[in-house]
């Protein structure tokens, strides 16, 4: 391979080990490269790469859907999701274990995080669990499992950075995620029937009493869940209702966490600080990596280094099955020791134009990578919502990982049932667009 | 509030004023940052409300001036001013596998390398938008979507990278006198993702 | 020694510019005799974005780009003089102002360290709106997305409320009805599927914009000589075939939108007569603000005798 690969490999490695931030190896990385092999006043580039990078309109959505996510931590939200769905979720076997993966769900159409859905399902819902005697293991692993669901159900961050830096819809992308989002949900609520059909002692024999409630009290817990749907209703009502585009609904959605947040009076001095605190520091972790990101993407771009790796992928002949079996191992691998960003950003200059040449749809492609992200959340050592958990229960990586296991491997399965399958993905979006 | 303990204790006093001094500027830039954040998300909400009432009661302009531009300024700077304290309490992202396993001496010496490199890629980074806005300045330059001079958050932007190059170099002092690095009340509370 | 230019433009590659600059690529190699090679980066791969192009072949950060003129004018405002809205009608009147204009555009562009090579247009621009009217009051308060302040200005002034968002928010506020028309060609209009959430076209020819292929000075006068005369030949030769796929562009994508079940309204004499008026000092006020212009313009009314 080209001697450009060949460089930008090692230099990228090296100064990841060695331990600089992933933001800055990536730009430093860019910037050398084409002081090596381009004469260019690379001061001029640099800077008018950082001003584009963090002046882009399209991701207007971010800071404020990490604002809103940041709002709702500091909610009752958690407690109303749970005593809204647990009556329903006690007609299910595997009981209240429904809780974590319909919560999720729920939650997702709210937050474009993966690891604020982990954090405000799992905060109450956990520890009601281990109370109750249901098995830790079921408990938790269905919670890391469903969490990862943050990014695929719409509003997703991972999708409005793909679609920046893959040049697609950011809406469409959304639609996109929408049916594979509730299909996984409905893999992991299959499973967790399964598990525990075949196990009977996961779930104490107790529970089955929550049979037994009325039909009453089922419909009464309903009201509940009046802070999620108001939030959903925020979110979507304005962006399909005429009043704001997409990224203006995410504004529409900070407005509603914080009447949510009024409403249930949390909103103190103290949290207020939290929230703005977290937020800034959320953005900007995120606009160090995309400047970066960006800096290495076109440097990439300039030598064209993305050319020249598809051209070495498509001289291996693989089928398109063979390289989408690769790029999930690959991504699995990559996943284990960085977060979704990172790996979006480092990967998609390269993966994207081999991808597209293989006859893949980019917005296809973007639920692709959603999905090898999630399952970066739930691997070791370096996993998100593994982390958000051990935040909660104070579990090892190590037993974390394994319970979430069964959940990782239905997310391996699916990928590869929508590569066989696209238009489970595509079918959304094409049937809106007409 | 919790009073925390100071962490540049163990730095010469000299040093240790610049420290303090790096860390104080740092926490107000985050603030900067979050009132940025309050102010784009106010501009983007009047723009959603003037165009609904517009829409459906048929009143107002039915939009807000520049507010997208305006707002990706505003975005520029939040991205930018909480830089600095989002290194100080270790929001940054960075692969520890070494960093972490490696004994006391050779996980120094790696910190003081990295940070230092850090610096250096930032203080590029800050002369070149020196420039970059300077120039932009001299120009006269506009923006295409509303006529405005752009120099102005070209230099809230410069401003943010400066700072963040300066938090690199405490943090370089830092690790080269072995003190803490990371400060835990410039954290957030809750994960990033 | 072979020069191996990248070329920088931000359209992706199916894009008729691209594909003008793909073949300007192919007969540049092939004329030079494979000294000079210019690698088409399109969908802005190099990271630039339209804006900055005049500024990025100035500094030299790339040699030559696909630079869309009205996208300058934060740093050159003379580039904009084709979008004062009606002055001119259509591209016959196009390649009158064009005799003015451009030899201001070309000097312009020289002292940005760079030469221009072609300028092809872009299609005519269109108001695609959701409802039909026969006169301005019918579209008074209509939300017409606009890519600029000069749009906005002019749509503001038709009495309509230009709304400048970017353009991925656009479709989605389109079909939620949060807009109701945008101001941009036919080509455009047939990318954004116009169709679904639109239903008429109106012909207004109101502005326009041209595409220019510009080198850095240092990159081009590092070639020989006879290198330089062959490009300037290729360039001279393909220009006027690079015109026909604009106007083929525009008839395509127009009959497409047509397909498509949108109609193409036809003005009323009056309706386009008070455009016209309500926009008429927009020229006074752009000589003023650009008085670079003014010869041209007033040269150009002349010949088209609506001075
Ligand atoms: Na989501
Ligand atoms: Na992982």
């Amino acid at each position: 391979m080209a001697v450009e690969v060949i460089v930008m490999f090692v230099i990228l490695f090296g100064l990841l080990a060695g331990g600089l931030w992933i933001g800055l190896t990536l730009g430093v990385t860019g910037t050398i490269l084409l002081a090596i092999f381009r004469d260019i006043p690379l001061y001029r580039l640099v800077s008018q790469y950082s001003w584009n990078i963090l002046t882009t309109q399209e991701l207007l959505a971010l800071p404020l859907f990490i604002l809103m996510g940041e709002l709702l931590f500091r909610t009752n939200l958690s407690r109303s999701l749970f005593t809204g769905l647990a009556p329903w979720a006690g007609l299910l076997p595997g009981r209240l274990i429904h809780v974590n993966v319909i919560g999720c769900t729920i939650f997702a159409a709210i937050s474009g995080s993966s690891a604020a859905t982990t954090q405000v399902v799992g905060r109450i819902a956990l520890t009601e669990l281990l109370k109750r005697g249901y098995s830790r293991d079921i408990a938790v692993g269905s919670l890391a499992g469903a969490g990862t669901l943050g990014f695929l159900i719409p509003p997703s961050n991972i999708l409005i950075i793909y679609g920046v830096l893959a040049d697609v819809s950011i809406i469409k992308l959304f639609t996109a995620g929408l049916i594979p989002g509730l299909l996984l949900a409905g893999c992991f609520m299959g499973w967790v029937m399964i598990h525990t059909t075949l196990r009977r002692d996961l779930v104490p024999e107790s529970e089955r009493a929550l049979r037994n409630l009325s039909w009453g009290e089922r419909f009464a817990s309903l009201k509940d869940l009046w802070p999620a749907l108001f939030l959903i209703a925020c979110v979507l009502g304005s962006m399909y209702g005429g009043i704001a585009t997409p990224s203006e609904a995410a504004a529409v959605g900070v407005l509603g966490a914080a009447i949510v947040a009024l409403a249930q009076r949390s909103l103190t001095w103290e949290a207020a600080r939290q929230i703005a605190i977290g937020s800034v520091v959320t953005c900007s972790m995120i606009a160090l990596i995309l400047l970066g990101a960006s800096i290495l993407g076109s440097a990439a771009a300039f030598l064209g280094i993305p050319a020249k790796v598809a051209a070495f992928v498509q001289g291996l002949g693989l089928t398109s099955f063979q390289l989408m079996l690769a790029l999930v191992v690959f991504y699995l691998v990559l996943g284990c020791f960085l977060d979704g960003f990172s790996m979006i950003v480092m990967t998609l200059p390269i993966v994207l134009p081999i991808v597209k040449m293989a006859g893949f749809d980019p917005i296809w492609f973007g639920v692709f990578i959603v999905l090898v992200v999630e399952m970066a959340q739930i691997t070791p050592p370096v996993g998100f919502n593994l982390f958000v958990i051990q935040g909660i229960t104070g579990d090892s990586l190590s037993y974390l990982a394994k319970v979430t296991l069964p959940y990782l491997l239905i997310m391996i399965i699916f990928t590869m049932t929508l590569v066989v399958f696209p238009q489970i993905v595509m079918f959304l979006p094409n049937f809106l667009a007409g | 509030m919790v009073p925390h303990t100071d962490l540049n204790a163990g730095a010469p006093s000299g040093i240790r004023w610049f420290l303090a001094g790096i860390d104080r500027l740092g926490r107000l830039d985050g603030w900067v940052g979050a009132l940025c954040l309050l102010a784009l998300t106010c501009l983007m909400l009047a723009e959603v409300i003037a165009r609904a009432a517009s829409n459906f009661f048929g009143i107002g302009p039915g939009v807000v001036p520049n507010a997208w531009e305006y707002s990706s300024y505003l975005m520029a700077a939040a991205f930018t001013f909480g830089a600095a304290m989002t290194l100080r309490g270790g929001g940054h992202i960075r692969v520890t596998l070494l960093v972490g396993n490696a004994g006391p001496v050779f996980k120094r010496i790696l910190e003081v390398t990295s940070s230092a490199l850090g610096c250096a890629a930032m203080s590029y980074l800050t002369v070149a938008m020196v420039m970059f806005t300077w120039s932009s300045y001299a120009r006269g330059q506009v923006s295409i979507s509303s006529g405005t001079i752009v120099w102005p958050p070209m230099a809230l932007v410069t401003f943010g990278m400066a700072l963040l190059a300066l938090q690199f170099l405490a943090r370089t002092i830092r690790a080269a006198l072995d003190l803490p690095l990371e400060d835990p009340s410039m954290r957030a509370s809750n994960p990033v993702e | 020694q072979a020069a191996n230019w990248d070329l920088s433009t931000v359209w992706p590659d199916g894009n008729f510019h691209t594909i003008n600059a793909k073949k300007f690529a192919d007969e540049v190699k092939a004329a030079t005799g494979g000294a000079v090679n210019i690698t088409v980066k399109a969908g802005g791969q190099l990271g630039f974005k339209g804006p900055e192009h005049l500024r990025a072949v100035r500094d030299g950060l790339v040699p030559i780009a696909d630079v869309l003129n009205i996208q300058q004018i934060g740093d050159e405002p003379i580039l904009g003089a084709e979008g004062i809205p009606f002055l001119v009608g259509s591209v016959d009147e196009l390649r009158i102002y064009h005799k003015h204009i451009r030899p201001v555009f070309e000097r312009v562009v020289q002292n940005n360290n760079q030469k221009n090579l072609y300028i092809v247009p872009w299609p005519t621009q269109y108001l695609h709106l959701k409802v039909k009217a026969d006169s301005l009051a019918g579209l008074a308060g209509q939300k017409v997305r606009c890519p600029d302040r000069g749009a906005q200005d002019m749509v503001n002034a038709l009495g309509m409320t230009g709304v400048v968002i970017p353009w991925g928010e656009t479709i989605p506020a389109l079909a939620s009805g949060a807009v109701q028309g945008v101001s941009t060609s036919a080509v455009s209009g047939v990318d954004g599927k116009f169709w679904e959430f639109l239903k008429y076209v109106y012909p207004t020819n109101h502005v326009w914009s041209c595409q220019m292929v510009n080198v850095n000075m240092d990159a081009w006068n590092k070639l020989p000589a006879n290198h330089r005369a062959s490009i300037e030949a290729v360039a001279k030769k393909l220009e006027p075939e690079f015109w026909a796929t604009s106007v083929k562009a525009d008839t395509d994508s127009l009959a497409r939108l047509k397909q498509g079940g949108m109609e193409v309204v036809d003005i009323p004499a009056p309706m386009m007569a008070d455009m016209r008026r309500r926009t008429a000092s927009m020229v006074q006020d752009y000589i003023k603000r650009v008085p670079a212009a003014k010869g041209p313009i007033e040269a150009y009314l002349a010949e088209v005798k609506r001075s």
